[in-house]
C-alpha cells in the first residue's frame, strides 16, 4: 500500500488561478488591518498593525503551496473564498474583542498548519477513510458523551456548554464530531444505497416493503441521536445539522425525496412535542416570536442584533465606527450582524454571496469527485458548511431560534476555525473525475 | 446523483436567497423604525460624537460651551444662575430652556441636514455644532441676579425691540449636575426648574391699572387731564363696594396721572366699567394678556378671566388688577414695551443670531412689531403719566437720579393669608425709552418697597 500511495503521489502543479485569487483575501485583510489601524488608534498602520494581515496572506499562499503539491487538480476558488473569509473574520474579531484576537490569530496559524499537514500527510486516495466506518461513528459518539459528561459537569458552564477543557485550550467536540458523521454516513449510505433504493424486506405479508432491519435501525440512531444532543445539551442548531446533512446525504445517495420528506416530518413532530413539553424551548421560541416586549430581559440580544443591523443600513458605519459591542457576545454570536452594521447590506451580501461561492464549488467538487464516496463525503462536507451558515445567520436575522452554531471561518472560536480548515483540507483532497 | 446534487445546491441556494431578503428587510425595511427604539443605545453614542455648539451673550461672553472627554462630552456652564433661560442639556434628561430650543442649530443639525449626516457617516468628521448667541447682556444679568438675590421671584430687562437683557429667576439650579438632580428638582416645591419670567402665572396687582390706563386713554374715556374726585368715595357694584384705598390721608381730589401714582382702585374700576367689557376685553388681546406670547422658550398662557367679563364686578377689579388675573412677568413687561414704543407690540426675543463655528450667519432674530396695540399718542400720555407714578406716587423708589423714569408698582393679593406679591413695571428713559422692566417677587410684600428699588437699579445699570 505504501508503495502504491507513493506510486500516485502527484507532482507539483503551479496553479496560477488560485494564486492570484489569494489577491483577493491579501487586499482585504492588509486594507482592512490598515484601516482599522487608522480609525481606532488614528495613527498610521506600522508592522506591528499588518502583523494580523501579513501572517494570514503567509498562512494562505503556504496553504496554497500545498495544495499545489498534493491535491494539483483540486477546486482553485475553495481556498481563496476561504482566505476572504477568513480576513473579514480575522479583522473583526480585533474590531470587536481586541483581547481575544491574539488568541484567535494562534488559532488561526494552528488551522492553517493543520490543514497543510493534512494535505501534506494523508494518502492521495480516500480508502483509509471509508475502510472502517463505524471506528469514525464511535469516535463520534465517544466525543458526545465526554461533552455531554465534561461540559455539564464544568464549573460555571452555561446550559448550552457544550467544550471540553484540556490544560489552557477548550475545545468543542461536537464541531469535529459534524466532519466524522461525514465521514461515517458517505460509507453507510454507499454500503446500504441499493438497498434503501429498493427495499426489500416484506412487513405484513408483502403489503409494506422496508429496508433491511440495520439500515433502518442505523437511520433511527442518528434521530434519536440528534433529539438527544437537543434534549441534553438544550440546544436545537447542533441537533439540526447532524440531522440535517444525513437528510441530505440520504436524498442525494437514494434519490427517494420520500425519505428525506419522511425524516424532515418526524425530526419536526419529536422537536415540536420536546418544544411543547421542555418550557426552556418554548420561552425560547415566544421570545423569538415576540422579542420586542421583553427587549431590555430576555429579547435583548435579539432586539440589540437587529438594531445593530438596522444601523448597517445600506452601506454600512464604517469599519471601527459601529457599536455591535452592545450585543452580547456579538464575536461569537453575532458577528453577521456586526459585519452588516459595519459594512452595510453590501458587506452582509458579500459574505452570503462567498458562502454561495463556497458551497457551489463544494458542491461542484461532488459532482466532479471520482467515485460515489468521494461525493457523498464532498456532498455531506459542503451541506455541514451550507446549513451551519444557514442557522446561524437565520438565528440572527430572526428567521430562526439563534442557536450556539459558529459562522465558519469568521466567528470566534479555535474549534470551530480548527475543524473548518480540517473540512475544507479533506474538500480539496476529493479528487476530481480525469 | 449529480442531479439530485444539483437539487440540493437550488435548495441551498433558495435559502440563502430567504436570508438575503431578511436582511433587506431589517436594514433597509425596518432599519429606520428600528434606529428610533429606545433600546437603541446609538442615538447616545452619536450624540456624544456631537461638539455641541456654545451659548453666547451679545458681546460674545459664552455662557455655555462643550469640553470633549474620554467619558463623552461635558457642556459647561459658566454661569450658572442662567439656568432657568438657558436650560440644560443631559443625555439623560434631555435638553430644555434655550438647549431644547436651538437644540437642532447646536447639533449643527446633524441629525435632520442630510449633508451633515451624511459628512458624518461618509468622512466621519465630528460635528462642531452652531454657535447661539442671545440677546442677553452678562454684565445686566448678573446685576439682575444680584438685585433679586436670594428672593423667590424674576426680573426682565428688555430693550424697545423687545430683545430681552436680562432675564432672572430664583431659585435657579446647577445645570452641570442635572444627571444627579433632577429627580429632587422636580419634585422640590420651590420650582427650580421652572423659568418663572415666562411660565410663572402671577395676579398683576396695580401694575395691571398700566394697560387699563392705556385702553381707556385709547378708547377716549379719560384723559391724561381729568380730574377725579374718588378719594373718599365708594362704588358699589352690584353691592360690591370698591374705594380708592391707597391715596395718601386728605387726597381726594386729583387727575388721573395722580389717580394712577396714587395707585386708587376706584379711579381704575370706573375705567374699565366706563370701557365696558367688549372694548376691554378687545384691549387685552392686542396686548397679548390674555395669549400665549411668542418667545423662543416656552411661554405660559396668560388671563383675564377664567371665562369672560361679563360680570361687571370681575370687570370692575379687573380694572385695577385683581379679579381672575393670571399673567406672566413676560405679559407685563410687554405692556412696558408697548407704551415704551409707539403703540406697537413688539416681538420678544432672546435669539441675536444661529452662527456657524467660523462666524457666518445662519438665522437673525424675529424681531419686529406683532400688532399695533395703542396709538402713539396714547402711548406717550401713558408714559408721562408714569413718570408722574415714580415723581410724585409711590413708584418714587425706582427714581434714578439725571434720568426720566416712569413706572407703576403693584402689591398683588394672593389671598390666601400669605404676603402679596411685589411687582414693579418700569419705562427709562421716558423721553427716549430704550429699556422695560418688570420685577416679581414672590409674596414679597408691598411692591413700592421692594419691588421699586430693584428695578431702579438695574435701570441705572442699564442706562450707564
Amino acid at each position: 500500500m505504501a508503495t502504491r500511495t507513493l506510486a500516485t503521489r502527484p507532482t507539483f502543479t503551479f496553479r496560477p488561478r488560485e494564486l492570484l485569487l489569494l489577491l483577493f483575501p491579501a487586499a482585504l485583510a492588509l486594507g482592512s488591518f490598515a484601516l482599522l489601524t487608522v480609525v481606532l488608534h488614528d495613527r498610521w498602520p506600522g508592522a506591528e498593525d499588518l502583523r494580523p494581515a501579513f501572517g494570514l496572506v503567509a498562512g494562505l499562499v503556504l496553504a496554497h503551496l500545498a495544495v499545489s503539491a498534493r491535491a494539483p487538480r483540486a477546486d482553485p476558488y475553495l481556498l481563496p473564498i476561504v482566505g476572504c473569509l477568513q480576513a473579514l473574520g480575522l479583522v473583526m474579531t480585533y474590531r470587536l474583542a481586541p483581547a481575544l484576537a491574539a488568541r484567535q490569530f494562534n488559532w488561526l496559524l494552528l488551522g492553517l498548519g493543520a490543514f497543510i499537514v493534512m494535505l501534506l500527510v494523508l494518502p492521495a486516495d480516500l480508502r483509509w477513510l471509508r475502510r472502517y466506518p463505524y471506528f469514525w461513528a464511535i469516535t463520534g459518539i465517544v466525543l458526545l458523551v465526554i461533552t455531554f459528561v465534561a461540559g455539564r459537569a464544568g464549573a460555571g458552564a452555561g446550559p448550552n456548554a457544550s467544550s471540553v477543557g484540556i490544560g489552557p485550550f477548550s475545545f468543542q467536540p461536537p464541531e469535529l464530531v459534524r466532519i466524522l458523521l461525514v465521514i461515517f454516513l458517505a460509507a453507510f449510505l454507499e454500503r446500504w444505497r441499493d438497498q434503501l433504493r429498493n427495499p426489500s424486506y416484506s412487513l405484513a405479508w408483502g403489503a409494506l416493503r422496508i429496508p433491511q432491519p440495520q439500515a433502518v435501525f442505523g437511520m433511527l440512531a442518528l434521530w434519536g441521536l440528534s433529539m438527544l444532543f437537543f434534549i441534553v445539551q438544550r440546544d436545537l442548531g447542533p441537533a439540526l445539522i447532524y440531522y440535517g446533512v444525513f437528510l441530505v446525504m440520504l436524498y442525494v445517495a437514494t434519490g427517494r425525496a420520500r425519505y428525506a420528506l419522511a425524516g424532515l416530518g418526524l425530526f419536526a413532530a419529536s422537536a415540536f412535542v420536546v418544544g411543547r413539553t421542555l418550557s426552556y424551548v418554548r420561552t425560547r421560541f415566544d421570545i423569538l416570536l415576540d422579542p420586542w416586549s421583553v427587549a431590555n430581559d430576555q429579547g435583548y440580544q435579539i432586539v440589540q442584533g437587529l438594531i445593530s443591523l438596522a444601523s448597517g443600513g445600506l452601506l454600512g458605519q464604517g469599519l471601527g465606527y459601529g457599536y455591535a459591542n452592545y450585543i452580547p457576545a456579538v464575536h461569537t454570536d453575532y458577528i453577521f450582524n456586526a459585519i452588516v452594521e459595519e459594512w452595510g447590506l453590501m458587506g452582509g451580501l458579500a459574505v452570503l454571496g462567498l458562502f454561495v461561492l463556497f458551497i457551489g464549488r463544494g458542491y461542484r467538487v461532488a459532482t466532479l469527485a471520482r467515485e460515489e464516496y468521494g461525493q457523498l463525503l464532498a456532498l455531506g462536507l459542503t451541506t455541514v458548511i451550507a446549513l451551519q451558515t444557514l442557522i446561524i445567520i437565520g438565528g440572527n436575522l430572526k428567521l430562526l431560534p439563534l442557536t450556539g452554531v459558529t459562522l465558519s471561518f469568521v466567528s470566534y472560536g479555535g474549534s470551530s476555525l480548527l475543524t473548518s480548515y480540517l473540512l475544507l483540507a479533506l474538500l480539496l483532497k476529493i479528487e476530481p473525475r480525469r | 446523483m449529480t442531479g439530485n446534487i444539483s437539487r440540493i445546491a437550488a435548495i441551498m441556494l433558495m435559502a440563502f436567497g430567504l436570508l438575503s431578503l431578511g436582511m433587506t428587510y431589517w436594514t433597509v425595511v425596518r432599519g429606520p423604525a428600528l434606529l428610533d427604539l429606545p433600546n437603541n443605545a446609538r442615538s447616545v453614542e452619536f450624540e456624544r460624537q456631537i461638539q455641541r455648539g456654545r451659548i453666547l451673550d451679545r458681546n460674545g461672553q459664552v455662557l455655555a460651551d462643550t469640553q470633549m472627554t474620554d467619558q463623552g462630552p461635558r457642556r459647561v456652564y459658566s454661569y450658572p444662575q442662567l439656568a432657568p433661560v438657558l436650560g440644560y442639556f443631559s443625555l439623560r434628561y434631555g435638553v430644555g430652556g434655550i438647549e431644547a430650543a436651538f437644540n437642532d442649530a447646536l447639533r449643527a443639525y446633524a441629525t435632520s441636514d442630510s449633508l451633515a449626516a451624511m459628512r458624518y457617516r461618509l468622512l466621519h468628521e465630528r460635528p462642531v455644532g452652531y454657535d447661539v448667541v442671545l440677546t442677553l447682556d452678562l454684565r445686566l444679568q448678573q446685576e439682575a441676579d444680584r438685585q433679586l438675590g436670594n428672593r423667590r421671584g424674576s426680573i426682565i430687562l428688555m430693550d424697545t425691540e423687545g430683545a430681552i437683557l436680562a432675564m432672572a429667576s430664583h431659585p435657579g439650579y446647577d445645570p452641570s449636575r442635572l444627571d444627579e438632580t433632577f429627580p429632587q428638582l422636580s419634585a422640590d416645591p420651590a420650582a427650580p426648574l421652572v423659568n418663572r419670567a415666562t411660565q410663572g402665572i402671577y395676579p398683576p396687582g396695580s401694575t395691571w391699572k398700566t394697560e387699563t390706563l392705556a385702553a381707556a386713554l385709547d378708547a377716549g374715556v379719560t384723559r391724561p387731564d381729568h380730574v377725579y374726585n374718588d378719594g373718599a368715595e365708594t362704588l358699589v357694584v352690584n353691592g360690591f363696594p370698591i374705594r380708592c384705598n391707597n391715596n395718601p390721608p386728605g387726597v381726594n381730589q386729583f387727575d388721573l396721572a395722580h389717580a394712577f401714582g396714587y395707585s386708587c382702585n376706584l379711579t381704575f374700576a370706573r375705567l374699565a366699567l366706563e370701557l365696558g367689557e367688549p372694548r376691554y376685553t378687545e384691549y387685552a388681546k392686542r396686548f397679548r394678556t390674555d395669549d400665549t406670547l411668542p418667545l423662543e422658550i416656552p411661554v405660559a398662557r396668560s388671563q383675564i378671566a377664567n371665562q369672560d367679563l361679563t360680570n361687571q364686578v370681575l370687570l370692575a377689579s379687573t380694572g385695577f388688577g385683581q379679579g381672575e388675573l393670571q399673567v406672566t412677568p413676560l405679559a407685563m413687561v410687554m405692556i412696558g414695551a408697548t407704551v415704551a414704543r409707539d403703540g406697537t407690540l413688539p416681538r420678544p426675543h432672546l435669539l441675536q443670531e444661529v452662527r456657524t463655528p467660523n462666524g457666518q450667519r445662519v438665522q437673525g432674530p424675529q424681531t419686529g412689531s406683532l400688532a399695533t396695540v395703542v396709538q402713539p399718542e396714547t402711548a406717550r400720555q401713558v408714559r408721562q403719566i408714569m413718570e408722574v407714578a415714580v415723581n410724585d406716587g409711590y413708584a418714587s423708589g425706582a427714581k434714578i437720579p439725571g434720568v426720566r423714569v416712569g413706572g407703576k408698582t403693584g402689591t398683588a393679593e394672593t389671598g390666601r393669608g400669605t404676603p402679596p406679591h411685589a411687582w414693579f413695571l418700569g419705562v427709562a428713559p421716558i423721553d427716549q425709552p430704550r429699556y422695560i422692566v418688570v420685577v416679581m417677587i414672590e409674596n414679597g410684600g408691598e411692591g413700592s418697597q421692594v419691588a421699586a428699588p430693584l428695578a431702579g437699579r438695574l435701570l441705572a445699570a442699564a442706562l450707564k
